[in-house]
């Protein structure tokens, strides 16, 4: 392969002159005065699921269809999507298996592990969180693929995300299962000692240091927050019909549920929140003309019950 | 990296840059206006985005990420190949972020709809996409960029012999694709 075969190559990936134009009005709107940003209020904030695009970081105009894609983000304060804000628990870092403490020091790319059930994750992990006898019965879903090496896949994914010294700030866990027919993905956030006070968002979602700043209205702020909570948010697509329900379990498990309909396609996404000993919880649902295609919301939603029926804290 | 490593990547000044250079009002800038700055530098990075990501949509939302923290976080560059070293280092840390992403935890494959290219162009192009991500920066930053071995190493935070290695692995990788594609 010569310099010349590699360039040719890369004349495949043509930006084209649209997506000048949407940069270029991004970084206009960019410049506008900044806003004061909102303090972080109390426990499930969340509740606060406001309707919303998130600025400009992430424009939608890519999904057509009802296409839910999760960041832990800056509040929204538009249409098409939801946050939700959730006050975690930090685990001391002695709570972890040696194994998983090893892990914070491999380079990002070589700390995913790969797993066969939620059971074993949470075995090399340390902190058994959750019990879920439905999914423990539950055929594996979809394969997830290492986001460090897409050939590598599995049904239950580590991600672990530490400091610059090393030492785990966040444990993500990601499941995937077919209950009764229907794709579920099951995702777990356990923020470790050394999150504490520093759970501020950059544009893109991802958790930066009190040094950083993080993207509001179109803006970058200096990080503010209390640093104790965190915060996920969904994008849906314009004209998504977005509603949101509370729901208790026969276990006394509070969750907050949110649902979109594409008012067009009437295809559906659905997800629950909800902390579990202080980890922050996901379980999420959603179609598209080859996942859950003939998913209907009352099915949808009955799947939903199914799975969080049987969630079981360990203690 | 970690995730604060990369936070600190973006904001802190780069090597040969001293911080007493940092604008003293507040706000960053940029070597050249946005026009002249997209015009330069907007194809290479979305063209490393889609070698990181294989997906034009998550490339066009690095790529606008990217110019937007050119206008508000940027230090001020020294010259333009400065500028350009910052807005590579900063697409990396984008597209790696995104990765990070469990929304991003399907097996992800280069999309249809390829500007039509001639089979052996599209098969290196679908190859490259396909390498395994530590593969991708020092391969691209290469052939493409035409940076150097130590250069790489400076933008992407690695020592000369990992960036050796990650070159002639991923030259391998490359060639025996390219190879069962014939």
């Amino acid at each position: 392969m010569t310099e010349q075969d590699y360039q040719k190559a890369m004349e495949c990936f043509d930006p084209g002159p649209e997506l000048r134009a949407r940069v270029q009005a991004a970084a206009e709107r960019a410049e506008k005065p900044r806003t004061r940003v909102r303090p972080l209020r109390t426990v499930l904030i969340a509740a606060a699921v406001c309707l919303a695009l998130v600025g400009t970081a992430f424009a939608v105009t890519e999904l057509a269809d009802l296409n839910m894609r999760v960041y832990w983000t800056s509040p929204f304060s538009n249409k098409d999507g939801a946050s939700v804000e959730f006050a975690v628990d930090f685990y001391p870092l002695d709570s972890f298996t040696q194994e998983l403490i090893a892990l914070g020091e491999e380079d990002m790319s070589q700390q995913c592990r790969h797993f066969n059930t939620w059971d074993e994750m949470q075995a090399f992990v340390g902190v058994e969180v959750v019990h879920n006898p439905v999914l423990d019965s539950a055929e594996p879903g979809l394969k997830i693929a290492n986001p460090w090496n897409h050939e590598r896949t599995t049904h239950v994914l580590l991600v672990p995300v530490s400091t610059e010294d090393g030492e785990l700030r966040i444990i993500q866990g990601n499941g995937s299962y077919l209950v009764d027919g229907v794709q579920v993905d099951i995702f777990e956030a356990i923020y470790t000692e050394r999150a504490e006070g520093t759970l501020y968002y950059d544009s893109n979602g991802y958790p930066i240091t009190a040094e950083g700043y993080r993207h509001v209205d179109g803006h970058y702020e200096k990080a503010l927050g209390d640093g104790r909570h965190a915060r996920f948010g969904m994008l849906y697509g314009k004209d998504c019909e977005v509603t949101q329900r509370t729901y208790t379990t026969p276990n006394g498990l509070d969750v907050l549920i949110i649902q979109a309909v594409q008012p067009a396609s009437k295809k559906i996404s659905l997800s629950a929140h909800f902390l579990i000993d202080g980890a922050l919880f996901q379980v999420a649902m959603w179609g598209n003309d080859t996942i859950n295609s003939e998913l209907t919301p009352d099915r949808a939603m009955e799947v939903l019950k199914t799975v969080l029926d049987g969630f079981q804290t360990a203690g | 990296m970690t995730d604060t490593a990369q936070t600190a990547a973006l904001t802190a000044a780069p090597p040969g840059f001293r911080e007493e250079e940092s604008p003293v009002d507040g706000r960053p800038r940029a070597a050249l206006g946005f026009e002249a700055a997209y015009d330069a530098y907007g194809p290479m990075v979305y063209r490393l985005a889609m070698v990181y990501l294989g997906r034009r949509a998550d490339a066009e939302d690095v790529t606008q990420e990217v110019f937007v923290r050119l206008l508000n976080r940027a230090p001020a560059f020294a010259d333009g190949e400065h500028e350009k070293r910052w807005l590579l280092r900063v697409a990396v840390n984008l597209c790696r972020d995104q990765l990070k992403g469990f929304w991003r935890k399907r097996a992800v494959e280069l999309e249809p709809g390829l500007p039509a290219q001639d089979p052996e162009s599209l098969g290196l192009a679908e190859a490259i996409v396909a390498l395994p991500e530590q593969y991708k920066g020092p391969i691209h930053l290469h052939y493409c960029e035409g940076y150097s071995v130590a250069e790489i190493g400076e933008i992407l935070k690695l020592g000369r012999s990992a960036v050796k290695m990650r070159l002639k692995r991923g030259r391998e990788l490359l060639r025996k694709e390219m190879e069962g594609q014939r």
